[in-house]
């Protein structure tokens, strides 16, 4: 009885960090007090609601029985005047921090699909013969869309009504790509929407009906597709939303006019953090629409004379063939960096294409239509994306006016080919984004935390280290070797582990951690802080149809945080290596490292085998792989290199998966790894090209 | 080869002999014909893409320049010994006075060597391009009719050249027949008429040819015509050429075989045993209800989902170039533009011209599938003009006028087409700014302009604001290209009759004539004079007497299999077998990842249920956009399926399925079979068929054996077969 006891304390204070999965509803009427339920896991005891909806979160107690830990409920009541808008949700637990989850206030009164209220039937609204029937008033319903299937609702409309029929589904966090599909009560169509240009990849539609009767609106996902995400929120009535946005961003510490369609608004971004922020019509009800955020001094197109930089010329190709140009003075050896926002801003339709002349009219550089490397990562052809071009450039000799130009690749134009072009004399440059969402610390344990570096013309190696660290934390690894400028392998060199080890007297309740990445071209210092993603919730492919189709997970940048941590319970066992001894080879080197495992009791079982990760190290072998006889909580693994290896220092972790119920991945403090230079007549073919 | 290089190898051959007492020969007119006769410059031969034994000439001769330079040049010029032309190689070599792979390909007394030994004594001179081209070849008789077979016909081959000179080469032209069991060609020429039935021959001459038809008619005496109704113009160009052929058309189909054989066509469903009843039951003339019908159809949604499959076949909508969302997007525009009857030339032209995010306009997919210039070309040529170009990209066409310059100009309109990634996942952009873009010609690399296909002297003049695949879309969909609207007026009829006028309805060549050239032209006009509907031309060919004739021949059309002289089985294909399977048995079909409603035919791609029952039975994966992949063979897997597979034996089984529904209702036994055969076979059960199976059900464990009779007649040939 003794034993079993201290086994279940052993449990208890092993507990993982919260994990949230759905909350119930996803949204709320603006105002209006309700009741939010996160499910989860390991909502235990003292869970409360972080976000910055502007109310109170009271718990109404906890679950108990089956749903004890997988359910907590709040109260939610206003503290202040709510915007319809999107709202991040996380939970905090004695045991760490959660994931975030997005909630969505909304400006109708809200109902939910019949299918979907907790014990309902599924498929009672699969067809038009089943359609759920809606009010006639503005609504919001909260629906899910379970696996393949159709939701089908039926309204009632007066001749000559006009009803504006969207999904929020993307715009606040589901992995639903949503469909809408309006038919008359004879079952021809009316309206189709998939991918409004302004709302990410969710649907309006904006019907006015010819005659009075019976409607249907059909609401499905593009491809049908089964997704842990599989919430939207359909919204019906009549109301105005923006259907432009120019200028698509200002900058910091400004006022900025900003033209919605219809009518216009003033953006105040005096007290502007993060890289985005919102805009919206007044009194609206729809959801806002994105807005840049930028440092550099802003001008508005047609700009007289020559560009002085740094500067962010916002653009619109209004009409389809149209190219925007613009001038700027340089001197032979000059840097520039020209960057254009628009595709992933959400807001515009440009697939940019920058193109710098010089003064007599000849094309010296370009970007967005220049060959692409292959993509060793790429399923298929279809699966690869591209985000908006930069374009660096040095000004050659003899040159000293510049034209640059943005085009669309496609020629298109309109009201929705807006841009931002930011221009600044810059040499090379990275930047750092931060892989993980968050992350739980575990008291006495180690935690990773991954980075990845897109280059901007700079390919040497790169040190992330973080500005400030809670007491009794500290951080190893960070480092990223030069690029190997393979143009056929672009995912090299470009991805960074660290490791976060607290003391188990550590004290952090819950913060950011902000990193500052350096590197050094020809003894200039760059230096980049890194951002943060906010949240990442996946969306799936299909997976039974013979082709696998990768899907980009959504996130949250937008959020302008860095990497939010908290300290979470003791991992029931800690890992930790050593390198034991170097040895020269023949074509290269090998690296004999020990593992050993220190678990918090004795009962504790330990994988055999580890997970060693050593990121951008080329032919990369881990052999030898072994537990000691004498103690099963230790062994040792061989990593090698080849010639093909580039001598540099790298980064070397390794993860072990404690199985039972105390289930946890377990990583060890990262180490650096040094693959020293060979001697000249074993230099490996690239090793010139890697010095650059 | 150079003009000035020609000149200078045949001077310094000139100087080393030259017997003045032989006729003048020259390569182009007198030995590349040689060359191609005996068999050197053949696939199997030197003509291979990679020559034999270290010696290359241009497949079938297409190309004589290469082929010259190569003999002069290749080993160093020793393929010829100036000063005794016997010794040389290229005399040696065929005659095989030294060891030649090929074997003996000609004896030193023949005509050839003579010829061979006097151009080298010539000093092996080129010709001149100007004089020395055949122009065009000219065969005797024109047309061969016969009145039975086993008669023999003698042909004459000449060849006139571009200096005026006519040649007879009845000796080297080749002469093949299409169809070698109906007219065979002997040496000689002489073309032996083999058995009833029309053949046609054709006759090549250095790159030049020409076709004669050959007609064996029915020796059998007897022969009346007797008029039938004709519906419209199809059923007279039909009996023209019947009547000539001394071919009695069979009798129109009944209307349970005509409902369902329309049923499938036009919808690829089965009709249901309510809607046969009902059809049956009509009291209007049937004509006037088969008329009616055949609206009806053509505006049910099932038409829409039958027709986009067979445009997403085209197309290669398939996920595996699509992706996901690409794929249900594609199929969406291709499926509302069929709901809209979209003018096919305006789809076409959407189809060639689109540009931007294949997001936002997915008729960019179109240039997903094949990407590069040179297979989008292919597609385009093959699938709107029924022209298969893919020969011409290595060697002028074998069959056919085209070039292999021909080829690189029509690939010279895509050759500015890029595709780039987009921002969201299966997200590409289509645009006409594509770096270092223009077509270059695979022999010297030099730049190839865009130009039609068809001879224009002009060359293609692209104004500013269009690209060049504006340009080729309005040359296109053009009423006046003799190509494009005959193309999908052969490719429709050949859904409706199992064959095309011309056929394959994808090799559209002088070499492979229609059967009833007055006929696809009558299609044809009707199609422009309609601006290119679609819908318009189906119901044209179902309304006609010739499309509801019965399957069942008479003694006067039984051999006939290529005139429309009665209506042929075609075994189902596999999307509305597994549909009509589903109706029968009244059980859903379960595809994965897809809503439980979906049918066969509106799936999205065939990688939805793949390596199942719908590939078994021929659906097409999609990879090329050639007809041939869809298969509508019977094959023994297939029985074995039919017979043992999960398809049929849980559809018979299923709980909410037609027997399952017919028991729980209390159908009485004669019930139960009548709508089991209008569920299966689309018609009414005959009294014995009835009563046979009635005895069945009363022998035993009834629901059983009902499952039992249900399995059966899914295996009937009436079940699988459209009739």
């Amino acid at each position: 009885m003794k034993l079993l006891s201290s086994l279940a304390l052993a449990v208890v204070l092993s507990a993982a960090p919260p994990v949230i999965d759905e909350l119930q509803p996803r949204g709320a009427q603006k105002g209006r007090p309700f009741k939010l339920t996160v499910v989860g896991q390991y909502l235990g005891e003292g869970a409360a609601v972080l976000s910055n909806l502007p109310a109170t979160f009271t718990p109404l107690g906890a679950e108990q029985g089956r749903m004890a830990g997988r359910a907590a409920t709040f109260l939610v009541e206003p503290t202040a005047e709510w915007e319809v808008g999107i709202y991040p949700v996380r939970v905090k637990a004695p045991n760490g921090v959660s994931n975030i989850l997005l909630f969505s206030v909304g400006a109708f009164p809200e109902s939910t699909e019949e299918e979907s209220r907790p014990g309902a039937l599924p498929h009672q609204n699969d067809s038009i013969e089943q359609a759920q029937t809606l009010q006639s008033t503005a609504v919001t319903l909260n629906g899910t869309l379970k696996g393949p299937e159709r939701d089908f609702y039926r309204i009632q409309a007066k001749a000559g009504e006009r009803r504006v029929i969207e999904i929020e589904a993307r715009r606040c966090g589901s992995a639903i790509d949503p469909v809408i599909r309006v038919y008359d009560a004879a079952g021809k169509p009316v309206a189709r929407s998939e991918d409004d240009p302004l709302l990410s990849l969710d649907a309006r539609v904006d019907v006015t009906f010819p005659r009075e009767g019976y409607y249907y609106i059909e609401v499905h996902d593009a491809r049908f597709s089964n997704q842990a995400q599989n919430f939207y929120r359909l919204k019906t009535g009549s109301y105005a939303y923006p259907a432009e946005v120019f200028p698509l961003g200002g900058r910091r510490g400004e006022q900025v006019e900003v033209s919605l369609g219809a009518s216009k608004a003033r953006v105040d971004l005096r007290t502007a953090k993060g890289p985005q922020t919102f805009v919206n019509i007044a009194d609206a009800k729809a959801l806002p629409l994105p807005f840049a955020v930028g440092d550099n001094p802003e001008v508005v197109e047609p700009v007289a004379g020559a560009l002085s930089l740094p500067v962010t010329v916002n653009g619109r190709l209004s009409k389809p063939g149209e190219i925007d140009r613009y001038e700027l003075q340089t001197n032979p050896g000059d840097e520039f960096l020209f960057e254009l926002q628009a595709r992933e801003l959400g807001t515009s339709k440009i697939a940019g294409l920058i193109t710098l002349y010089d003064e007599a009219g000849k094309k010296l550089a370009s970007a967005g239509d220049e060959p692409l490397p292959v993509d060793v990562a790429a399923v298929q052809a279809s699966s690869r994306t591209l985000g908006d071009p930069y374009l660096q450039f040095k000004t050659p000799e003899g040159v000293r006016k510049l034209t640059v130009t943005v085009d669309d690749l496609a020629r298109r134009g309109g009201t929705l080919y807006a841009y931002r072009l930011l221009a600044s004399r810059t040499g090379s440059g990275f930047q750092v984004t931060i892989t993980a969402p968050f992350v739980n610390i575990p008291a006495g344990g180690t935690a990773l935390v991954t980075f990845n570096v897109a280059r901007r013309g700079y390919t040497g190696p790169v040190q992330i280290k973080p500005l400030q660290l809670p007491p009794g934390v500290t951080a190893s690894g960070g480092n990223i070797p030069a690029e190997t400028a393979d143009p056929l392998n672009r995912s090299a060199n470009r991805r960074a582990i660290l490791t976060l080890t607290a003391a188990p007297e550590a004290k952090l309740d819950f913060g950011e951690i902000a990193f500052l990445a350096t590197g050094e071209d020809d003894g200039r210092k760059i230096e980049r802080h890194a951002t943060g993603i906010g949240y990442s919730i996946g969306v799936t492919g299909a997976s039974t149809q013979g082709v696998v189709d990768r899907q980009r997970p959504l996130t949250g940048a937008w959020l302008g945080q860095q990497l939010p941590a908290s300290l979470s319970d003791p991992s029931p066992a800690t890992l930790a290596l050593t390198l034991e001894n170097t040895e020269k080879k023949e074509a290269g080197y090998a690296f004999r490292y020990r593992w050993r495992w220190t678990a918090r009791n004795a009962m504790q079982k330990v994988p055999e085998t580890l997970g060693v990760e050593v990121p951008n190290f080329q032919d990369l072998r881990i052999t030898e792989m072994a537990v000691d006889p004498a103690d099963p909580m230790s062994g040792t693994f061989l990593v090698t290199s080849t010639r093909n290896t580039l001598p540099a220092l790298y980064n070397i972790a390794a993860t072990g998966k404690l199985t039972g119920m105390a289930a946890q991945d377990i990583v060890s403090p990262v180490l650096t790894l040094t693959v020293p230079a060979l001697a000249p007549e074993e230099k490996p073919a690239n090793a010139s090209s890697a010095a650059r | 080869m150079r003009p000035a290089l020609l000149a200078s190898a045949a001077t310094i051959f000139a100087a080393a002999h030259l017997t003045a007492a032989d006729p003048p020969v020259t390569f182009l007119r007198d030995v590349a014909p040689i060359l191609n006769k005996v068999g050197c410059t053949s696939g199997p031969c030197h003509g291979a893409a990679k020559g034999k034994n270290g010696f290359k000439l241009s497949l079938r001769g297409y190309d004589p320049q290469f082929d010259y330079e190569a003999l002069l040049y290749d080993l160093s010029g020793r393929r010829f010994n100036r000063a005794e032309p016997g010794r040389s190689l290229m005399l040696a070599k065929p005659t095989q006075e030294v060891a030649h792979g090929g074997g003996l390909r000609f004896e030193k007394t023949s005509d050839y060597y003579k010829t061979i030994y006097n151009w080298i004594a010539q000093g092996v001179p080129y010709g001149d391009p100007e004089k020395d081209i055949v122009a065009a070849v000219e065969v005797v008789p024109a047309e061969i009719a016969m009145s039975k077979s086993g008669e023999t016909a003698q042909l004459k081959v000449t060849a006139r050249y571009k200096d005026g000179q006519v040649r007879d080469v009845t000796r080297e032209a080749t002469i093949e027949s299409n169809t070698p069991d109906v007219a065979r060609v002997n040496p000689g020429p002489a073309i032996n008429g083999e058995r009833i039935g029309e053949a046609t021959l054709l006759v090549r001459y250095e790159g030049k040819f020409s076709t004669i038809p050959v007609t064996i008619l029915n020796p059998k005496p007897g022969f009346a015509w007797k008029a039938l109704p004709q519906h419209n113009y199809i059923d007279q160009h039909i009996d023209a050429k019947l009547q000539k052929l001394k071919i009695q058309p069979s009798a129109l189909a009944d209307d349970a075989a005509f409902l369902r054989r329309v049923s499938l066509d036009l919808t690829g469903q089965l009709p249901a045993p309510d809607e046969i009843r009902a059809f049956l039951a009509d009291p209007a003339p049937s004509r006037t209800k088969r008329d009616r019908k055949i609206d009806k159809l053509i505006a049910s949604p099932a038409f829409t989902d039958h027709w986009t499959v067979k445009w997403g076949d085209l197309l290669q909508s398939s996920r595996k170039f699509l992706g996901e969302k690409g794929t249900y997007g594609f199929r969406e525009w291709i499926r509302d533009s069929i709901a809209a009857n979209k003018p096919y030339d305006k789809m076409v032209r959407e189809l060639l011209t689109s540009r931007g995010s294949t997001y936002d306009d997915p008729a960019g997919n179109f240039f997903r599938a094949t990407r590069d210039p040179k297979p989008t070309m292919e597609k385009t040529t093959q699938v709107f003009l029924g022209v298969r170009m893919v020969c011409a990209q290595c060697h002028d066409h074998p069959f056919e006028r085209w070039t292999q310059n021909q080829y690189y100009e029509m690939a010279a309109f895509f050759s500015a087409v890029g595709l780039r990634p987009g921002y969201e996942v299966g997200e590409e952009i289509v645009y006409d700014q594509r770096a270092d873009y223009e077509m270059k010609h695979p022999k010297d690399s030099r730049v190839v302009p865009p130009q039609f296909l068809i001879a224009s002297t002009a060359p293609v003049k692209i104004p500013s604001d269009q690209t060049r695949r504006d340009a080729l879309a309005e040359w296109l969909v053009s009423k006046q290209n003799p190509f494009f609207a005959k193309a999908v007026a052969n490719r429709v009829w050949s859904y409706f009759f199992g064959r095309g006028i011309i056929d394959p309805v994808d090799d559209i060549r002088a070499s492979n004539p229609p059967v009833n050239p007055a006929l696809l032209e009558a299609l044809t006009k009707d199609l422009l004079d309609h601006n290119f509907d679609l819908q318009h031309l189906m119901r044209t060919i179902v309304r006609s007497r010739a499309y509801q004739t019965s399957f069942v021949p008479n003694e006067w059309n039984a051999l006939d299999a290529d005139n429309f002289s009665h209506a042929l089985p075609r075994r189902v294909a596999a999307e509305p077998l597994m549909d009509a399977v589903a109706l029968a048995a009244g059980a859903r079909p379960n595809f994965p990842e897809v809503p439980e409603d979906t049918t066969a035919s509106q799936l999205p791609d065939p990688h939805v249920g793949a390596e199942g029952f719908l590939d078994l039975f021929g659906r097409p994966s999609r990879e090329s956009s050639c007809e041939c992949e869809r298969r509508t063979d019977l094959s023994l897997p297939q029985a074995l399926n039919l017979i043992n597979g999960k398809t049929i034996s849980e559809a018979v089984a299923d709980p909410k399925g037609r027997i399952a529904k017919n028991v729980l209702a209390g159908a009485s036994d004669a019930a139960m079979v009548e709508d089991l055969y209008l569920a299966t076979l689309s018609r009414l059960p005959t009294k014995a068929e009835t009563d046979s199976a009635v005895k069945y059900l009363t022998g035993g464990a009834r629901t059983s054996r009902a499952q039992d009779l249900l399995w059966a007649l899914l295996n009937s040939k009436g079940f699988l077969y459209s009739y």
